[in-house]
């Protein structure tokens, strides 16, 4: 900001860029100016219009033509800067923004109105959206750096542990489990935030076909079996035959991430609940687990990257799982929202607005 | 013992993976891409395929492919870092059988295979044990107690895929489609009827039961 007002306390040649064109159209008036009275006053003279003599006349006209060069030229010395400024205000502005700097703003001065002041108004606009936008990107490469380093340090650092000649079997089969499930988590984290990236730069859905939705929440459920049947998670299922049209691979992931959370939040021996209805203009999934639930300060950034509620729940995910859901969702114009209380499980319900399908 | 083929290029992870294959009683054979692993093909039966898919000189989808083009029926593993829908179904259209997402978890690898094999020796063989009964694919009789009964055609395919994995559960969609084709005009229920036929007709067999998972399908456990 200092440079640019000291830039704009410098003088600025008079002969340089625009303003040789204000410049260049002031003396270009000026010249007709000067004919049209030299033409006036030769006609006054000869024809003796008026009861002047030609001395007096010319003497008249020049002084005249002087006054007018010395006007024209002071309205250009002070005007010329003034209208020129914006210009070249923008000019270094837009500078600084391509090298990065988005810590810039052009004031619109006083006379300046209509397109350009508008003009002006939006460029400055867009660089605030540039500079917020720059924020957050930073703000996710350091989170993003973070959560590679806690895993990655983990498994240096029992690796290390590890090269331990004397260490006791069991401690050996322990510190080889942590790092095999830290390279795990830290798998699912690349993959995740790829997906992530992707969908954030996608405004459609381009692959988008009908199919059944009941169907598809099972075969989600079957894939996941292992995982429930290992803690004798109770299924509880009740759907009802629904078709829709959107994106099938898309939404699995939405049901995978959101049953995964579920069997991984529900006690050994709990209940999961996968529960669909139709109203008259929309569907709704409602997965419910009986596990350990949330707060509701928890539930309220839940949907946001990386947020994890407490240190428990951070050993257990990455953070990215419901942003996901969340911007597929979005993408697919349905709806999300969660409904939970400590120690009272979480209920997640996503609502599809009802789109016309054609049936076969 | 049974031969499997490992297609990787990355000699650290193609080592790890045939060493942890013969510590399991397998005698694994190696080659860095598709074109090599062609030769080793002609040189020796493979009963298991374990490619992975990013490979030089071939990719993995055009060795499966071509495989199955020359005839080759034996299952086929896929291995690869890309974790999405479209590769897994390019990989299953072109013939794979499995699928697993680097970094693969050995012990699930082994699992895999062991499931492949039996898989293919059932589809190979064309009969299935259960107990005491036995199950051929060829006639649709089952054989039990010295008895050969022969059921209904789909009544039998229905039992014989329960019966192939034990188990694990299958939607009514998912037998439908298997069973009656996907552009049938049958209905869920009609497999439920199929489910009650058969009931009826083993209620006395205690070699396995065919249970209900609610909301979900079915499944056959071995007892």
């Amino acid at each position: 900001m200092d440079k640019l007002n000291k830039f704009r306390q410098e003088k600025r040649g008079l002969f340089s860029g625009m303003n040789m064109m204000l410049v260049l159209r002031v003396m270009a008036l000026q010249a007709i100016a000067t004919a049209i009275m030299i033409g006036v006053f030769y006609i006054v003279s000869r024809f003796e219009l008026l009861p002047i003599t030609t001395w007096s006349l010319w003497l008249v006209a020049y002084c005249l033509l002087g006054c007018g060069m010395v006007v024209g030229m002071i309205m250009i010395a002070i005007f010329s800067k003034h209208i020129m400024q914006p210009f070249t205000d923008l000019n270094r502005a837009t500078e600084r923004v391509s090298r990065g700097d988005f810590d810039v703003e052009v004031k619109v001065p006083a006379l300046v109105g209509g397109e350009l002041r508008d003009f002006i108004n939006g460029f400055n606009k867009m660089v605030r959206e540039l500079r917020s936008i720059e924020q957050m990107r930073s703000e996710f490469t350091a989170v993003i750096s973070h959560e590679f380093k806690t895993p990655l340090s983990s498994m240096q650092g029992y690796a290390t542990l590890l090269q331990d000649e004397d260490l006791p079997l069991q401690e050996r089969q322990e510190y080889a489990q942590i790092i095999i499930d830290s390279s795990r988590r830290l798998s699912e984290l690349a993959n995740n935030i790829l997906k992530l990236t992707k969908l954030e730069n996608q405004q459609i859905i381009s692959d988008a076909s009908t199919f059944s939705l009941d169907e598809q929440l099972r075969l989600v459920i079957l894939t996941l079996e292992p995982q429930w049947s290992k803690k004798n998670i109770e299924m509880d299922i009740d759907l009802v035959p629904s078709m829709i049209s959107s994106s099938e691979e898309l939404l699995w992931q939405v049901w995978s991430n959101l049953l995964d959370n579920a069997i991984k939040f529900t006690p050994e021996g709990g209940t999961i609940c996968v529960q669909m209805s139709r109203g008259s203009d929309a569907t709704l999934v409602c997965i419910k687990d009986n596990g350990e639930g949330m707060d509701e300060k928890t539930q309220e950034h839940i949907f946001d990257k990386f947020y994890q509620g407490d240190k428990t729940r951070a050993s257990k995910g990455n953070g990215l799982g419901l942003a996901l859901v969340k911007r597929v969702l979005d993408l697919c114009g349905a709806d999300i929202s969660v409904k939970s209380a400590p120690g009272q499980g979480a209920e997640f319900t996503v609502t599809f607005p009802e789109i016309p399908v054609r049936s076969n | 013992m049974f031969k499997i083929l490992v297609v990787e290029d990355d000699e650290r992870l193609l080592k790890l993976m045939s060493a942890v294959l013969r510590k399991n009683g397998y005698d694994a054979l190696t080659a860095p891409n598709g074109v090599e692993a062609l030769e080793v093909m002609d040189q020796n039966h493979i009963d298991l395929i374990i490619s992975d898919i990013m490979m030089p000189k071939m990719d993995g989808y055009q060795f499966t492919r071509q495989l199955r083009e020359g005839g080759y029926t034996q299952p086929i593993l896929m291995v690869t870092a890309k974790d999405d829908f479209d590769a897994k179904l390019r990989g299953f259209t072109a013939g794979t059988d499995d699928y697993m997402v680097k970094p693969i978890d050995l012990n699930e690898m082994i699992l895999r295979v062991g499931a492949l094999l039996r898989r293919s020796q059932i589809a190979s063989e064309h009969r299935i044990e259960v107990g005491d009964m036995l199950l051929n694919y060829d006639s649709f009789t089952v054989r039990w107690r010295g008895e050969e009964m022969m059921l209904p055609k789909k009544e039998f395919l229905l039992l014989y895929k329960l019966l192939s994995y034990p188990g694990r559960i299958f939607t009514r969609q998912q037998l439908m489609d298997e069973l009656w084709g996907f552009d049938s005009t049958a209905d869920e229920r009609t497999v439920d009827v199929h489910i009650k036929r058969l009931r009826e007709r083993f209620h006395d067999n205690n070699a396995f039961e065919i249970v209900t998972v609610r909301g979900l399908g079915y499944k056959a456990v071995k007892s």
